[in-house]
């Protein structure tokens, strides 16, 4: 039976691979910036997988590879000693600016004004953001960032008002209301 | 003020990390920030007792309903343009299986190592502590655990649990919940696969941005999935099934769209990312829920829709046979929206077959608002009837069906399909727990017993609803502190549209849609007494401070532009081309002919140095006017009185020829414009705004600017009109009456031709040692951002000869905010504190104005800078001419049911009013008090 074991682990680590492998790349890359950097901590998270218990994680297997990914990229960003980063503070460094009514015009495409919009929050409400938009519940999100559940959802309810009132996004909400 | 919170908040997540999933984070939560709750409730996270108490408040204010509503779209918004992003994702890499795989056939001999370094680098992550000790378990104990673990045995377990709780929640619909939450992860992406996989099978393009969606399928697939969700998928669209059926109750046919559904993978097969085996059965229930809401979707054809709500009116039928169900009960409210609807749906339907006119998405949009209105009004009505009945019928559905709409909140969650707009169309389990559509028409309309709002209500439906204006929504600026915000930047606006509207409304006795009232609008529409320029500068600036009417302690500070007036008879020579829509839409008595009104009273104003062409535009465009000098006012008013309406629809066109006209009699040093006239629907050829804004900025460019006039009710798109009319250098007018038309091109004609500065932009920089807070009042869709000021390129708005621009900032003093706050020993206790102030800080000087514009004809812009002081003490009188801009804004706050409005009322606002009566010669101002009464007797409020 052990044989079957290994194999049943084994596919279950390449099915994580094959739903995972991108989006955490992305992931973190956005975190640390560097792609190469990003595919180690990719690799890192792919390798502690083989050690957990798929039982274990049932459930909670997004959530637990992009927590590790992310604890891998603040490891790496504090051994380059830059502690800038998403892991403190940073609230009030970006402050977001009112939108120049023209740019709603010239850039047709949501996907840009959306990130746009993101950018502009503070960094805490954007990793939050961020990882929703990924798909993740609030729940989740606080067992990646490590934050407790109350702070996901505050960071995220002050995050989406900002985005609501960002007349960058007014069009592409109401235009959400119109599709289909 | 936020920063402080912001630490607040911050403080106990960092030192507990253990307060964690489980915990008490839910009350923290609400006592953190209360309106959290309702954004979680927007993206649907919250369990069920929350849920509850998030549509408690939601019944409270239509405010918070449109948040959430705006919310929900943004959170949809949101992660599909996160979904999509993924298609650029990065590659992923061979290696990286390579060396998992060698991982996991030859472990490594000491795993221990690995972890222990992290969770020492990482001693916060206490989340770490129970994973790595299962972890370590699991490899110690590792082989003898996993031998239980074989796929099969997990599946099963899978499946068991997925059975119980299908089994559950035919009883209760609460366990529903807890199977939705098996993965929301890949959710979102198969959600999506599915709507496009759904759009492209019905071959339906409904609008233009199927192109977008495209898009969307691509990432679908190439998101791939996690494997439980593969495993759990079947189990989980037979749980989708069973409890729509639970939902639809005792509906003996399954609904059309839910068999569709299940046959439909076959018709339009995915295209093929990975397994289709795996993904049809998901797809089979997304589709179906897609199915049925496409069905709603489709006005055009009775049958579909009328489908789409059949089982919510055969379940209640059905509850009255079986009234001891839950679900059915739930529904009631719902149900009477639905019937209403249908009937209404069939009365639309008459009438636009009858006006032949071809819009085929709008109306879809259109007729969704008004189901939306319908739902509200009805359940209200309902309420207004039997009250507490009915009440508690809608709370029971709040409650009892928690578990029903948490289903449906999952599924929801996982398709993407939340759209507040859709919910109405969802299957029957989604609708019937819909406490919040169902509470929708709680509050206004009847807790209160508040006939009248119920009244006003109506009364917008009924324009509304028998039309189809569309409005852009306006979120009001917030308050915000100078020393994060110090600048305040907006472009000007001397449109006046909004007021007229808002006249037009109250005239027909109902209260304006919220978003048709622009507060500047308002204010712009009136001159107050600036005095004229002086030297070669072309406006004047006048700034006033006084105590904020509607606030206490707060102060106003106002802006005044005025710029230079030019005579009648200086006026430069004009080349105008007026560019009317003769559409069929435009035959209505305020429409076409109301137009034909203005222009004849314009040809009268018409000397020898003007030259007058018209272009039409319906189904094809004509020159039905060549360029005529302006004295030939007989060829003129000939030409003028054979307009007739009929056609669809081609802004696009009429206007590229409107323009080559200009351009071919082109009056240099003079006025040359475009004068579109219309109600505002360009629906037939080039309709992409986009290309059109693009036209009117490069010729605008090019010295031909456009402005444009709107007219009629009903197919009046506001927002497009004051975009184009921004955009091409020009006003924006709303022309309701013949008086109106006298007002726009006769008495301030100079001001609707001659344009004397053009890109106005303002910038205001506020002295925190002064203010605490501030606001700015209205312009929410001229705000800049900051580097945009002295950026030459950045078009701003445009101001004509003698027209005046008023602005009004609120704001708390600095000494007022901080009277109540303790005195701190080691530091500054004002908002100030920490902050680098310059020496000017200390001047008392309240703000700083800068303005910049350039000429006319010039690239170049220029700078005024003006420095303001508060030198009237509180408490002192407001001159009158303050007081009526006062209460113009404090009237459009009301009209907007602002959440700024403070205490001001109509009572306050007539009074207000009333004072700055004096020297109203033209009787605008009279016409504004009598307004107000009608407002007040309207609403039925103070």
């Amino acid at each position: 039976m052990a044989p079957e074991d290994s194999d049943s682990r084994q596919d279950w680590v390449l099915a994580a691979l094959d739903s995972y492998e991108s989006r955490l790349l992305r992931y973190a890359q956005r975190l640390v910036g560097d792609e190469h950097l990003a595919r180690d901590v990719v690799q890192h998270a792919f390798l502690q997988l083989c050690l957990q218990s798929p039982r274990e994680l049932n459930g909670r297997l997004g959530s637990w590879l992009y927590a590790v990914c992310r604890n891998r990229a603040i490891d790496h960003k504090r051994r380059n000693c830059r502690l800038e980063s998403f892991a403190g503070g940073g609230e009030h460094e970006a402050a977001s600016r009112e939108a120049d009514p023209a740019e709603i015009l010239e850039t047709s495409d949501a996907g840009e004004l959306v990130r746009r919009a993101i950018a502009r929050l503070p960094e805490r409400q954007q990793e939050v953001v961020n990882l929703w938009s990924e798909g993740f519940a609030y729940r989740e999100i606080s067992e990646i960032t490590g934050a407790a559940e109350s702070y996901v959802r505050v960071m995220m309810h002050r995050a989406f008002h900002s985005l609501r009132e960002n007349p960058l996004l007014r069009p592409l909400i109401e235009e959400e209301a119109d599709v289909r | 003020m936020m920063s402080q919170e912001e630490r607040q908040d911050n403080a106990p997540s960092r030192q507990s990390p253990e307060n964690e999933p489980g915990g008490d984070e839910s009350s923290s939560g609400q006592s953190g920030d209360e309106r959290a709750l309702l954004t979680a409730y927007a993206l649907g996270e919250l369990d069920e007792a929350q849920r509850a108490e998030a549509e408690a408040r939601l019944h409270e204010s239509a405010d918070e309903r449109q948040a959430v509503d705006d919310l929900t779209r943004l959170g949809k918004l949101l992660r599909s343009v996160a979904a999509n992003s993924s298609s650029a994702a990065v590659d992923s890499s061979p290696e990286l299986r390579e060396t998992v795989l060698a991982r996991l056939t030859d472990p490594p001999q000491a795993p221990l190592p690995l972890r222990l370094p992290l969770r020492e680098r990482l001693p916060r992550r206490r989340f770490w502590v129970p994973l790595s000790l299962a972890a370590a378990l699991a490899v110690t104990c590792g082989a003898l655990f996993a031998l239980m673990k074989t796929k099969h045995g997990e599946r099963v377990a899978t499946r068991r649990t997925l059975s119980r709780s299908l089994a559950a929640g035919a009883e209760g619909g609460d366990t529903i919940a807890d199977l939705t939450e098996f993965e929301t992860i890949d959710a979102p992406m198969a959600g999506r696969f599915a709507k496009l996989n759904q759009e492209s099978a019905e071959h339906e393009t409904r609008d233009g941005k199927a192109a977008y969606f495209d898009s969307y399928m691509t990432s679908g697939g190439a998101m791939g999935r996690p494997p439980q969700g593969a495993e759990s998928t079947p189990s989980k669209a037979r749980a989708s099934h069973a409890s729509s059926d639970l939902g639809a109750a005792v509906d003996e046919a399954t609904p059309g769209g839910l068999v569709t559904g299940l046959e439909g993978p076959s018709a339009g097969e995915p295209a093929d990312f990975d397994s289709a085996e795996q993904k049809t059965p998901r797809l089979a229930r997304d589709r179906s829920r897609y199915a049925a809401q496409g069905r709603g979707d489709q006005p055009g054809q009775m049958p579909k829709a009328s489908f789409a709500f059949s089982p919510a009116r055969r379940g209640r039928e059905a509850r009255g046979e079986q009234g001891g169900q839950q679900i059915p009960n739930d529904q009631t409210p719902r149900d009477r929206g639905a019937e209403d609807w249908g009937v209404r749906f069939e009365e639309e339907l008459g009438s636009k077959m009858r006006s032949g006119r071809d819009a085929g998405e709008e109306q879809s949009q259109r007729h969704l608002q008004r189901e939306h209105i319908a739902a509200d009004g009805e359940v209200g009505e309902g309420i207004g009837r039997e009250p507490l009945a009915q009440k508690q019928r809608a709370q029971e559905g709040g409650g009892k069906s928690g578990g029903g709409q948490r289903s449906g909140d999952g599924l929801n969650e996982e398709g993407q399909s939340s759209d507040a707009q859709h919910w109405f169309y969802r299957q029957p389990n989604a609708m019937a727990g819909g406490g919040l559509m169902g509470g929708r028409g709680l509050p206004e309309t009847s807790q209160q017993g508040d006939t009248n709002s119920l009244l006003g209500y109506t009364g917008y439906e009924g324009i509304l609803a028998a039309n189809g204006e569309s409005y852009p929504t306006l979120v009001e600026t917030p308050f915000r502190e100078p020393t994060e915000y110090p600048l305040s930047t907006f472009s000007i606006d001397v449109d006046t549209a909004s007021y007229t509207n808002v006249r037009r409304f109250l005239n027909s006795r109902a209260m304006p849609p919220r978003d048709a009232v622009r507060v500047e609008e308002l204010i712009n529409y009136f001159q107050y007494s600036y005095p004229q320029p002086e030297g070669n500068v072309p406006f004047s600036i006048t700034t006033d401070v006084a105590d904020c009417p509607w606030q206490a302690q707060h102060r106003l500070l106002r802006v005044g532009l005025k710029g230079r007036e030019i005579p009648a008879d200086e006026r430069p020579a004009s080349n105008l081309v007026f560019l009317l829509d003769v559409s069929g839409s435009m035959d209505a008595p305020n429409k076409l002919p109301l137009v034909k009104e203005a222009m004849m009273l314009l040809v009268d104003k018409l000397t020898e140095n003007d030259r007058v062409a018209i272009v039409v535009y319906a189904g094809n465009s004509g020159l039905v006017l060549p360029p005529t000098n302006g004295q030939n006012k007989e060829v003129i008013r000939e030409a003028i009185s054979r307009l007739v309406a009929g056609g669809s629809t081609n802004g696009g066109q009429g206007l590229q020829m409107a323009y080559d006209t200009a351009q071919a009699n082109f009056i240099k040093g003079g006025t040359n414009r475009v004068i579109l006239a219309t109600d505002g629907d360009f629906n037939v050829g080039v309709v992409d705004q986009g290309d059109l804004v693009r036209l009117i900025e490069e010729k605008a460019g090019g010295g031909v600017f456009l402005s444009a006039l709107g007219f009629g009710i009903g197919n009046l798109k506001d927002g497009t009109l004051e975009k184009l009319a921004d955009k091409g250098n020009g006003n924006y007018a709303y022309i309701d009456t013949a008086g109106e038309a006298r007002r726009v091109l006769v008495e301030q004609l100079s001001g609707t031709l001659v344009t004397i500065a053009k890109d106005v932009k303002l910038q205001i920089e506020f002295n925190p040692a002064q203010t605490a807070e501030y606001r700015l009042i209205g312009y929410e869709d001229r705000l800049m951002p900051e580097q945009d000021f002295d950026d030459d390129r950045k078009d701003a708005g445009e101001i004509g000869a003698g027209h005046s621009v008023t602005a009004l900032y609120e704001m708390l003093p600095l000494a007022v905010s901080q009277a109540d706050v303790q005195p701190l020993k080691y530091q500054r206790s004002d908002n100030t504190r920490g902050r680098n102030l310059t020496a000017a800080a200390a001047t008392g000087e309240l703000a700083t104005i800068k303005l910049r514009y350039k000429d006319p004809d010039g690239e170049q812009s220029r700078l005024i800078e003006h420095a303001v002081t508060d030198r009237r003490p509180p408490g002192n009188e407001a001159s009158q001419d303050m007081n009526f801009a006062a209460a113009v804004a404090a009237f459009g706050m009301l009209l907007r049911d602002s959440p700024y409005r403070g205490d001001a009322s109509y009572q306050k606002v007539l009074s207000l009013a009333e004072q700055g009566l004096a020297g109203d010669a033209s009787g605008y101002r009279s016409e504004f008090v009598q307004l107000v009464r009608q407002a007040k007797e309207i609403s039925g409020k103070e």
